[in-house]
This record gives structure tokens, sequence and C-alpha cells, in this order.
């Protein structure tokens, strides 16, 4: 067989080689196939061939920018296809605007989509060793449960092994009040940290030198923000003295600034604004040291090695066993965890405030992906539908000597343009709404994040994709008749849509899935936040006593407040509500558990606690004298603690906590000390005097008054007779139980609004095809009127064939959407079941939306008189 | 001299332009390397080749007839120009004065 050199690159090389050269090359080129086909494989031929091609293109042959510029128009034929591209979406102007205003919502919804997703994937991006840096999680192999916080000791433990290969950075939280010139600040985020903070990860100085900053002790660097609050802006404050005084280590102490860095970007879940010496933490809080049990430090380690990673993991074991002893390697082992999957990858590692997990990620990617499809479908269906409508066009065209290519660019720059001009006003709309997107979201995401190189050809991308996929199906439709068909009368031209239909199903079968998981997620927030807790949480509230002086007094606060006559009852706690649950020690109860040691959290009260918070008691008494958390000591533990020791009644019973024995004089109910996100675990109440970290630092109030205002005021008078410069701050428990799932609320909202852009847009779609169905109908239907069909029956005829797509769409989508929703609702301790009723419930929405949709286009055609049809021709 | 530089690869397609005497072109002078000195080259590598030359002014060329393999397309053809020969037998010449120079070979 004879083989030739494939066209295309022949006309490719005409295309853009000068004509000088264009000839010769091809030529050549030819010449070169031809001899060398007698003798070379087919393979290597072509290769030969294309390499030779390949080299053919120097900067000096080819033609000028402007002339290749004028060549594309030209074989695009751009200016005519823009001209009639407009005439055309100006001539079908409903059709136009439905098409228009659902790419515009859906291409605004994928933009905050996008914004929002590629923030949270940015946490903390820009430390130039990311890559090495690792956070340092307690896992505990038993409960496969993970901790954030970790005790003093544990980087010691490693260095003694690996001190060439790791490098930690350590910071811990110890609210503080900073006093300048009798300005008073309170700093919630002042950190005790590790000189080498600075090395690990990337905080410039704007003062000061970072190799030298916190290695001394009574040291402190700033933030801008904060240096900018002390001392104004432009002043360089390093050396200076600022007065602190820290509460927990009641303690003042007068420390040197040594540096002021940057603030951090908002992308970040390093929370750090005043960062001190942490050898002073050593000698305020030596007790602990040595001590494994006080979880308190957040530990991150640069491993610049990747290979050490796996050598260091290996010797968790050992590491737990020279540290703690060979009991604990059970229960207490490592995990190291990438820096960049600190921020969304935390849902499962307890004490950190994971707000955006992978899985809300990918439901938004999803979702985003669904809107633009639901979009582009609609465009496509349209077209189809108008298919029948512009034949006449195309035959046109096609007699005149249009090719086949020549249709096909036509109907891709009409499709291009209608997004390009979604685009256009979309990208208006997340402008203009920009304020509203992130205050709702409560992160303060720069806009700039969508005009990035990246994002801006992933933009240009999808419009061309999409265009593309929406042009092309009525481009094939119509090419792919015959010209004679096209422009004869009489022929039936009109052809069986299937794939129309296939897609109007797609539709509704997303839209049901996205409303019934809307209504599901709903119901499981709904009952979060209305689910008894175990205990009366109304007017409640919770004062917060940090300073130790005041801490001495806190049992006389208690009973001035007590006093009070719109005060019902009041009673004191280590733990606020919801609780830290700061305290944690091990448990065991007999023989066999004392080698298998539970964890159970350790909480101070007082004698009313029970009776404040209304939490009734399962068996035996309340304490009747308080007494220290010593050996022998009473406590009364909760039922989880019961149930763990075998669910009798412990009543009388010797437990150890910590080593030490005491006994159980009661039971206590469950309550839910946090929010129902976590499970309730063993909880142990014991009474503790002031003076110990145990001891109660917070006061509980039942209020049982309307007037809170003054009851407050009265709280507070009495507050500062006992303490005159404590900053007086209390909450609301209800609240505060409530703010826990603000982002499961945030969750909910962002889903069902996307839920209901998915509809609408769904809807919007199904009018254009019902419009169309009717219009093309509406001969057969005048006939059928005059020949005596009742309205009803003539409904009947056109809603029955889109509503069983519709249903088809349901029965896709429901089974969809039980499955993935039994699956979101696992991560909940306390969850709803997917039920009847809801899916019921959204099923009959949107078929009510959707009958409505066809119903009114219907209905219409149906009353309309028919000599109006039949008289036109 | 500066720009009338005659590289090695230059002044071996000039010489097959010399020798092909009125009938060089890309697939021609492709053929008479191969056949004379075994090294194979694609043929673009020749065009740019020719191209620094005629830019270089050591060859001109002209339109030619056309042929059923070349796809109906012309040829072009090369000749060399006096300044071309003038260029290699400058090279010539430089590399004879250099041969002379070295020690151990006989003239």
């Amino acid at each position: 067989m004879k083989r030739y050199p494939p066209k295309w690159i022949d006309s490719l090389l005409e295309a853009l080689l000068k004509e000088r050269f264009a000839d010769e090359i091809i030529g050549d080129l030819h010449e070169w196939f031809e001899w060398k086909s007698e003798s070379q494989s087919a393979v290597k031929l072509y290769f030969g061939y294309l390499k030779a091609v390949l080299m053919a293109f120097r900067l000096h042959n080819f033609k000028n920018v402007k002339t290749l510029f004028l060549l594309v128009i030209d074989t695009l034929m751009i200016h005519n296809n823009i001209k009639i591209s407009v005439r055309s979406l100006l001539q079908h102007r409903l059709f136009t605007v439905i098409n228009l205003l659902g790419l515009t919502i859906s291409l605004m919804s994928f933009l905050f989509i996008y914004a929002f997703v590629s923030y949270e994937i940015s946490y903390d991006n820009f430390h130039s060793k990311g890559e090495n840096i690792y956070r340092v999680l307690q896992y505990n192999p038993e409960s496969k449960n993970l901790v954030r916080s970790t005790p003093t000791p544990l980087a010691d433990a490693f260095l003694t092994d690996f001190e060439s290969s790791m490098e930690f950075a350590r910071f811990g939280n110890d609210p503080v009040f900073v006093e300048l010139d009798s300005q008073k600040y309170y700093e919630e985020n002042f950190y005790w940290a590790d000189s080498s903070m600075f090395n690990v990860f990337d905080l410039p100085f704007i003062y000061g030198d970072p190799k030298h900053a916190l290695t001394e002790k009574n040291t402190v660097v700033l933030t801008e923000e904060v240096s900018n609050k002390y001392f104004g802006e432009g002043v360089n404050p390093v050396g200076k003295l600022l007065p602190i005084k820290i509460y927990d280590g009641n303690a003042n102490i007068t420390m040197r600034i040594d540096g002021v860095m940057k603030s951090l970007p908002s992308n970040t879940d390093l929370p750090f604004e005043v960062l001190g010496s942490i050898s002073n933490a050593y000698e305020l809080y030596s007790r602990f040291n040595k001590h494994w049990g006080f979880n308190w430090l957040h530990t991150y380690v640069y491993i610049p090695n990747k290979a050490d990673v796996a050598r260091i993991e290996l010797q968790f074991p050992n590491i737990i066993e020279r540290a703690l002893g060979p009991e604990f390697v059970a229960q207490r082992s490592f995990y190291f965890q990438p820096l960049n999957k600190v921020h969304l990858y935390s849902t499962e590692v307890s004490g950190a405030n994971a707000e955006t997990s992978i899985d809300n990620i990918i439901t938004f990617v999803i979702i985003g992906i669904f809107i633009i499809l639901i979009a582009t479908i609609n465009y496509l269906n349209l077209m189809g539908a108008r298919v029948n409508k512009r034949t006449k066009e195309v035959g046109v065209r096609k007699v005149l000597g249009a090719s086949k290519k020549q249709l096909l660019v036509q109907f891709l720059t009409e499709s291009n343009i209608t997004l390009f001009l979604s685009m256009l006003m979309g990208i208006t709309l997340v402008y203009l709404l920009w304020p509203v997107f992130i205050n709702f979201l409560a992160k303060p995401i720069p806009f700039s994040i969508l005009v990035t190189k990246e994002s801006v050809s992933l933009f240009i991308a999808l419009i061309f994709v999409c265009g593309t996929l929406a042009g092309s199906y009525p481009a094939w439709l119509l090419t792919s008749v015959s010209v004679s068909k096209m422009i004869n009368k009489q022929a039936n031209n009109r052809r069986k849509n299937n794939l129309q239909k296939v897609l109007v199903s797609f539709q509704f079968a997303v839209s049901v899935f996205l409303i019934i998981s809307s209504v599901i997620v709903y119901r499981q927030v709904d009952f979060m936040s209305h689910k008894n807790l175990g205990f009366n949480q109304e007017q409640l509230l919770t004062i917060k006593v940090e300073d130790r002086a005041t801490q001495e007094k806190i049992k006389l606060i208690k009973e001035e407040i007590a006093k009070l006559s719109a005060v019902q009852a009041v009673t004191v706690s280590g733990e606020s509500l919801p609780s830290q649950m700061n305290n944690t020690g091990s448990l065991a109860w007999d023989e066999a558990s004392r080698l298998n040691k539970k964890s159970i959290h350790v909480v101070s009260i007082d004698q009313d606690f029970f009776g404040t918070l209304e939490i009734p008691f399962l068996y035996g008494e309340n304490f009747v004298r308080e007494s220290d958390f010593g050996a022998e000591s009473q406590v009364i533990i909760n039922k989880a603690a019961m149930d763990i020791m075998g669910g009798e009644n412990p009543v009388k019973t010797m437990i150890e906590i910590d080593d030490t024995r005491h006994e159980v004089i009661g039971v206590v109910d469950n309550y839910h000390y946090q929010s129902l996100l976590s499970s309730v675990i063993p909880v142990v109440f014991c009474t503790v005097p002031p003076g110990s970290r145990l001891s109660p630092d917070n006061i509980i109030v039942r209020l049982k008054t309307d007037d809170v205002f003054s009851t407050l005021d009265d709280i507070e008078t009495i507050w500062k007779n006992f303490s005159p410069d404590e900053y007086f701050s209390f909450q609301f428990v209800d609240e505060t139980y409530q703010a826990v799932y603000n982002s499961e609320r945030r969750f909910l909202k962002l889903f069902s609004i996307f839920a209901a852009l998915s509809i609408i847009i769904s809807c919007m779609g199904l009018y254009g095809i019902v419009l169309f169905t009717t219009e093309e109908k509406s001969k057969e239907i005048s006939i059928r009127k005059v020949l005596g069909s009742t309205v009803p029956q003539i409904v009947l005829l056109v809603v029955r064939k889109f509503m069983l797509l519709i249903l088809i769409g349901f029965a896709v989508g429901i089974p969809l959407s039980i499955y993935f929703m039994n699956d979101w609702l696992q991560q909940f301790s306390y969850r709803i079941e997917v039920d009847f009723i809801s899916v019921l419930l959204a099923g009959s929405l949107v078929s009510l939306v959707a009958a409505f949709t066809i119903g009114f286009n219907t209905l219409k055609a149906a009353l309309a008189n028919p000599i109006v049809h039949l008289r036109k021709e | 001299m500066k720009g009338t530089h005659l590289g090695e690869f230059e002044e071996m397609i000039l010489l097959m332009v010399g020798i092909l005497n009125g009938d060089a072109y890309g697939i021609s002078i492709l053929k008479e390397i191969e056949e004379q000195t075994g090294r194979t080259v694609t043929v673009s590598t020749i065009h740019t080749a020719l191209y620094r030359l005629e830019e270089k002014g050591f060859v001109e060329s002209y339109v030619g007839g056309a042929s059923n393999a070349r796809g109906g397309r012309s040829k072009r053809l090369y000749k060399i120009t006096s300044d071309g020969r003038a260029a290699l037998e400058h090279a010539r010449n430089l590399r004879d004065k250099l041969w002379k120079l070295m020690p151990g070979i006989n003239p």
C-alpha cells in the first residue's frame, strides 16, 4: 500500500509558514517521505516525518502575528458568526434570558464555592518549610482517640534519640493581662513558645532579630497588630518592658520585648498574638515539666529529612516505654500530622476547632460541579428544543455552501458567547455580593483569590469546555440532517430527543438529592440544638474567675450572689459549661482494670452543683461536707463511669484515680458537658479547696427572673467588691452551647442555598422546554380542542410526559440521598435517623415546584382559543 | 570577517551545493550527505543551514520545477555565489596553513 504524509500537517504548515518557505519545506518533506517510504517501517517513517515537521517550526519561518491573527479570524469567520449569534440570541429573547439567568446563577455559585474552597485549602501554605513540618498529636491505640494537646516532656523524650533530625516548636496558651500606662489589655492569645518557632515557621520580623528572640527568660515577641495597639503605628518597641500579669501562674512579670513580627495572614491555624519565652512557663509550672498527665502544649516538629519520619515513627513504643513505663505502650502513642493536613483533616482530633473538614470541601466541590452541570444541561436542552425552529436556517446555509465545520463553529460561537456573558454577569454579582459572602462565612477571604493566574485560567477553561459541550449537541443534531429534509416543509423532521429526556431526569435527580439532603441536615442541626442535654440550661450563666487571688474568695462571692432574690441557685465548678475537661486521669476499680486503666475526666464542684444544674442522682447521694481530693476522699461519678465499671450500683465501693483510692458516694445521670458532637465519657466529681489547678474557677448561676439586666448589675457589684481590678465576664450557657453548632449551621445554610439554586435553575430549564413543547403542539392541542377534548385531558397529555421524567429523577435521587445522608450522619455521636417524612417532605416540595412549572404553561396552552393557532400558517 | 564565519555543518552544506552544481535543494543535498559522509540529518536542519547561508550571501536561490513526488510543489534550487566560493577557499587555506604548522607532518 502506498503511504502518504498526513494532509493536516500540510495545511498546518501552509497556514503557519511564510509563503517563501512553505512550498519548499512541504515539497522537500514530501519528497523525503516518498524516498524513505520504500525503505523504512511505517512507525519509523511517520515518526521521522513528524520530527522533521517539528524541526521546521522556526521563528523566522513563521508568518507574523498580525497575519496569523487575521488568518484565525478568517477561518472561524468570527465576525460573521458573532453577528449571527447575537441575532439569534435576540430573536429568541425568552430562551436567552432563561439561559443567561441559569448560567449566571450557576457560575456565581461556582465562583463562591471556588473562592471558599481555595481559601480553605490555602491554610498555612505560606511556610517555606511546610512540607517537612508536622503537628505531633497524642494517639491512643485503644480508643483511637487523637488529642491535640501534648505534655511538656514529650519533646525531650524524642530529642534524646533524634536530636540531630528534629526541631521542635511548641506553644501553650495562657491568657494574660498586660498593663501599660495604666491601660489594661486582656490578651487571650498569649502563648508561651519555643525560640525555635521563628526558624520552623515563616514568621517574618519587622523589628528585632528572630535568631535571638525568646532565647532568654522574661522576653516576649508581639505581632504588628498588638504592637500598634500598645505603642501606636511605626514605633519600634524592641527593648521596651511590658508588665504582664499571668493568671494561672499567679505571677506578675516584667518582660522585655524582643521583636515584632508581621501579623499572621487570616488563613492560618497558628493562633498567637503575643509570644512569651517558654522558659518562664517552665519556672511557673515547674510541677508539670516532667509530668506526662498534663496536656497543654501544641507541639510542631520540623523533620528536614522525609526518610527520618518513618524511622522515628517506628520508635514510638520505645519512647513511651522509656518515658512512662511498659504498661503504657498499649495506650499511648503519637501521630505526626503533616502541616498541610492540620486545617482540613482534624475532625477526629479532640480539642481542635475543626470548623471545616475535607468532607465539607469535597461536598461543596461536588455541588459546584452539579450546579454548573444543571445549567449547562439547561442550555443544551433549550437549544435542542429549538432545533426544529432552526432547521430551516441551517438548511439554507447548507444550500448556500456552508460546510459542517463552519456550522459547528457557528453554534460553538453562540454557546461560548452565552457562557462568556454569563460569566461576566456572574463575576459582577459575586463582586457585589462579596461583603455578604465573607460576612456569612465569617472569614476575611480576599476577593483577589478569584483573580490569580490559576483561577482565571480555570474559569476560561471552564467557559470553553462548557460552551463547547453545550454547543456541540445542537450542532450535531442540525448538521446530521439532510438538506432536503430540512427545507422541505412537508417532511416531518421532528426527531426523538432521548438525550434531552435523560438530562431532564438527571437534573431532577440532582435537585431531589440536594433538597432531601438539606432537609436531613436541617433536622440533624435542629435535633442537636434542641436535644435535652441532661441538665436544665435555661437562665443559666457562667462567670469565669481567672485571677488566682479571686479564686481564693470564690466561696464568699458565691454566698453573696446566692443572697440575691433573683438568683435561684448558684454553684462553683472547675469547669465551665460547655466544659473543656482539662483534667483527665486514669480510672481503675479492681485488679483487672489496674492493668488496663480507662481515662476519666476530673471535675471539682461543690454541694450545690447537681441541684443548680438539675442533674438527677441515680444512686447514692450528694456530698455532705467538702474535702480535698486526697486519699480515701469521697467522689461522685457519672453514669458513663458506672457503665464502664460494669453497670452495677457502685456506691460505697472504692475506685482508684491516678493510683489514689476514693470512695464512691453517688452516681449521677449523664449530662452533655460538651456539645452533642462528642459523646459522654466517664467523669468523676470531687470537691477541692482553692489553690490548686483543679480548684473551682467558675461560678454558675441560675436566675429566676425576667429582669436579667438588673440582676447582672447586682452580680457585677458583688464581683467588684471582692476584686475591683478584675474584669467581670459572663456567658449564658444555652447561647454558648448553640455556638458550638455554628459550623454545622453554616454548612446547612450554604448547603440549602445551593440546593434551592439548583432546583430554581432546573425549573427554569423545565419551564423553557415545556413552553417549547406546548408551542410546538399548539396546533395539535387546538385540533383536539375543536374535536371536543376537555382542558384536563389536554393538560394531562402534556404533563404526563414530563412527570414521568421527573419521577425517574426521583427514583434515582431518593436512594442516593438516603445512602449518602446515612453516611453523613455517622459523624455525629447523637444523631437522627433518615426517615420517611423528611424524604416525603422534600420530595413533595420538588414535585410541587415542578408541577407548578409544567402546569402553568400547559394550562395556558390548553385554555387558549384554538382559532389563534389554527389560523396561523 | 564577523558574520561570515563558516560553521562545520555550513561548510559541508556549502560544499554539497557546489558539488551538485545547480541541482542543489533540500532532498538532493540530504541524499548527497548520506552518500558521501554516511551522516543522517533531517531535512529541516539542511533548510535552516541553507537559509543562514543565504542570509550571509554564500548561496542564492531560485524557484525550480515541481514533481509528483513533491505533491505538486515547486523546488527551491540553490547555487553557490562567488562570495561562497571565496569563503570556502578561505576556510581551506586556513586549514592548510594550520596543518602545515602541526609538527611531525610532512608537506
